[in-house]
């Protein structure tokens, strides 16, 4: 990322305010935490659904609790902008922080491959029936990655000097 | 009991080495997620959310959701013991605990209140819906509670 940008970021007025207001910082994290929470509550149905290991629900009915998952998403995306601009050069110079940026965008690839390949098989799928090898794939593979952002999300601090 | 505690090996380990504590928060983020999120999509399930989705799928989700608790109370305890003297002379780990507790009974009080009702492809009775909503509070309060804990002075 160009240092010019993020020197702009931190010169920002949402820049100064994340650092000035501890309160603001806090809300911040805590908009980040309850996004994640829905995200993954979300995600646990409709990828163990996806993997076969819940068999009940039909395809069409687990996929709207994608829904919800998008709405942790749109939580997450503002209040990480939000945090990130509170430090950029420090974020982005921990390479923590770049793994996990790494991680999500291959989360939101695996998202694009779902959409493009794998909905319409799945929104045939009956209640008690089995998924087909594919969406079983992209259901670890989503569930796996989402978890491990987490990890390292909560790591971020070693690496980071707070 | 906070003595006990901040002996077990585990405690004296967050407390001794460099990413003891790191592990346990990670943890206690994962168990968070998982049974608070849970929460929330038999919260909005029973709100009206895809209802068509049967609550038989929400069986293998609870075990889930148990296992995330479970999670949860090994590493808090562990993180209690590590940190004990300092959490409870801070009101934000005090209100979290106050907030599990209560949300722990309006799961429970959830749960009966689901049991009076069939399974159908519908919302849930007016009692239910309400419950489900003073659920998801509580657990966000929590939550939010639970950050505090590191922006909070002592008593």
């Amino acid at each position: 990322m160009d240092q010019s940008f993020l020197n702009w970021l931190h010169q920002s007025a949402l820049s100064q305010a994340t650092r000035d207001s501890r309160w603001l910082f806090g809300a911040l994290e805590s908009a980040h935490f309850l996004g994640l929470t829905l995200l993954v509550g979300a995600m646990a149905l409709v990828d163990l659904r996806l993997m076969g290991v819940i068999k009940h629900g039909s395809g069409r009915a687990t996929l709207k609790f994608t829904h919800l998952a998008v709405i942790g998403l749109l939580l997450i995306i503002l209040s990480g902008i939000g945090l990130f601009s509170s430090e950029p050069a420090a974020y982005w110079g921990n390479p923590l922080f770049r793994i996990k940026m790494a991680l999500v965008l291959l989360a939101f690839l695996n998202i694009v491959w779902f959409e493009m390949r794998e909905k319409r098989l799945v929104a045939d799928l009956a209640d008690g029936g089995s998924p087909v090898v594919s969406a079983r794939f992209v259901g670890l593979l989503s569930l796996t990655l989402w978890l491990v952002i987490i990890v390292i999300g909560r790591f971020l601090p070693v690496k980071g000097g707070n | 009991m906070l003595q006990w505690l901040s002996a077990t090996p585990v405690s004296r380990w967050a407390r001794e080495s460099d990413y003891g504590f790191y592990i346990l928060l990670t943890g206690h983020a994962i168990g968070m997620a998982l049974v608070v999120g849970i929460i929330f999509v038999l919260g909005f399930r029973l709100l009206g959310l895809s209802k068509d989705e049967p609550l038989a799928a929400f069986d293998k989700l609870f075990i889930v959701a148990w296992l995330g608790f479970l999670l949860n109370l090994g590493t808090g305890l562990a993180l209690l013991g590590a940190n004990g003297e300092h959490l409870i002379r801070n009101p934000a780990f005090l209100l979290k605990i106050g907030f599990i507790v209560m949300g722990g009974v309006a799961v429970r009080a959830l749960g009966r209140s689901m049991k009076t009702e069939p399974d159908s492809h519908a919302a849930s009775g007016a009692r239910t819906r309400v419950i489900a909503i003073l659920t998801m509070m509580l657990w966000t309060l929590a939550i939010i509670a639970g950050r505090w804990i590191a922006y909070t002075p002592e008593f």
